[in-house]
């Protein structure tokens, strides 16, 4: 490997909080929504360009996510409708390990993949909630996450029977 | 603190619906139904019939082709489409003499010589008020029969007979001859002297109201009348019974009546 020449220049972001980040262009490329910013720059504009603003992501957030595609840079990602058709049954151990973070930390992070558009992340934790939320009760679920119960007893009642024949099997 | 707990509140009731649409992807049709009322952003999310987690979920159980079949024309929307397949006829609460096709709406009774042959769907009624098409796709014979049954009524027996509405336990109208058939015997119906006979094709709608116990039908559109009253409040089934070789009978739930 050519030392002096890095095939994978230095790219900078800036978190909501105004903290400042350094990755690489191969890890921060995994964003859909920054990739289409450096692709309206130009190839030759990366290296001159000053750090890239993240308005919708805090420094907490944006520093998961920077973990995260720095491991998955050298990994081919697949296709958004590879991942709408794939059933989810197999998950690498180190994201499943990395996902192991409390409720809120995962919103953000949730929120952070959908903005920054990086399918495989946001396929991942949104995931983690979906499994979270299978075969658990209404009441269950609302208590995990925190949920309000804003329903009159008539409207929850209403709303149960006309779902009444999808819990049969 | 209390702050931090409200503001991570609103978070997951308000997920944006792309976030909804994609976790929702991964749910079973049960889990669904759960979300649904945990509260009410997740449930309007839900209450769009022809969204994509419906879209889904109606495609894990019906084939393309069962969806755009005309058979399904009456329930517009997926939701509708695979709650009508969740209301279809039950393959192991049928004649041995009778198989379900793979629409799974359709039943075929095979050609067997002396013997009568009935099917109940898979979800009874013993509360609230239903509405379900049934459409006979081959000939009559000499006993067609359409109507309701407990688990209790049998659907099978030898010679050619007329096995819905036989005992207490069943209700049935003979389209044969345009006669109601309970414990025997009810009388002519619909109450019109000459009243049509049924033709090949035309769509029957059963209209069940568990709440004022009655059962009454509806041919192509015009209401016929009530034909029973003072029913069980036991779980009662859309049931038919026929008599004839390779005839086919189709059944569609529609859910709640339309009128008042």
């Amino acid at each position: 490997m050519d030392i002096d020449r890095p095939s994978d220049p230095q790219v900078s972001v800036v978190s909501s909080d105004g903290t400042m980040f350094h990755t690489t262009l191969k890890s921060i490329l995994l964003s859909g929504t920054i990739k289409d910013m450096i692709e309206h720059i130009g190839e030759g504009g990366v290296e001159n360009m000053g750090a890239i603003p993240l308005q919708n992501v805090d420094s907490k957030t944006l520093e998961i996510v920077i973990k995260w595609i720095e491991h998955h840079k050298d990994n081919i990602q697949p296709t958004s409708e590879e991942i709408k058709d794939k059933t989810a049954d197999f998950i690498d151990p180190w994201d499943e390990n990395f996902l192991e973070m409390d409720l809120d930390k995962l919103y953000n992070l949730i929120t952070a993949a959908n903005y920054l558009n990086i399918p495989q992340l946001l396929w991942l934790s949104t995931r983690k909630i979906a499994m979270l939320i299978k075969n658990r009760t209404p009441q269950e679920i609302r208590s995990l996450f925190n949920i309000e119960d804003d329903w009159t007893p008539q409207e929850i009642e209403a709303v149960q029977k006309e779902n009444q024949w999808c819990e049969e099997k | 603190m209390s702050l931090v707990v409200r503001e991570f509140n609103k978070c997951f009731s308000e997920l944006p619906d792309c976030l909804l649409e994609i976790i929702f992807s991964y749910l079973s049709l049960c889990d669904i139904a759960n979300c649904a009322r945990v509260c009410k952003n997740w449930n309007r999310y839900l209450a769009d019939e022809n969204n994509d987690i419906w879209r889904l979920q109606c495609l894990r159980k019906l084939s393309e082709k069962a969806l755009k079949s005309d058979l399904l024309l009456s329930v517009p929307t997926y939701k509708a489409k695979l709650r009508a397949f969740y209301h279809a006829w039950n393959p192991l609460d049928s004649s041995r003499h009778i198989y379900i096709k793979p629409n799974a709406f359709t039943l075929h009774r095979n050609p067997v010589a002396q013997s009568t042959d009935g099917a109940r769907a898979k979800i009874g009624f013993d509360s609230g008020r239903h509405v379900w098409e049934i459409m006979w796709e081959g000939p009559l014979g000499t006993v067609a029969i359409v109507g309701i049954s407990t688990k209790d009524a049998i659907l099978q027996c030898h010679g050619y007979a007329p096995l819905l509405g036989w005992d207490d336990q069943s209700w049935g109208w003979n389209l044969v001859d345009n006669y109601l058939l309970h414990n025997g015997d009810a009388g002519n119906f619909p109450l019109l002297t000459n009243a049509p006979k049924y033709q090949v094709g035309e769509k029957i709608k059963v209209i069940l109201d568990c709440e004022s116990h009655c059962l009454a039908f509806e041919k192509n559109n015009e209401f016929l009348g009530v034909a029973f009253t003072n029913l069980p409040s036991k779980k009662l089934y859309p049931t038919i019974t026929a008599v004839y070789g390779n005839t086919e009978v189709s059944i569609v739930y529609c859910g709640y009546p339309f009128d008042g």
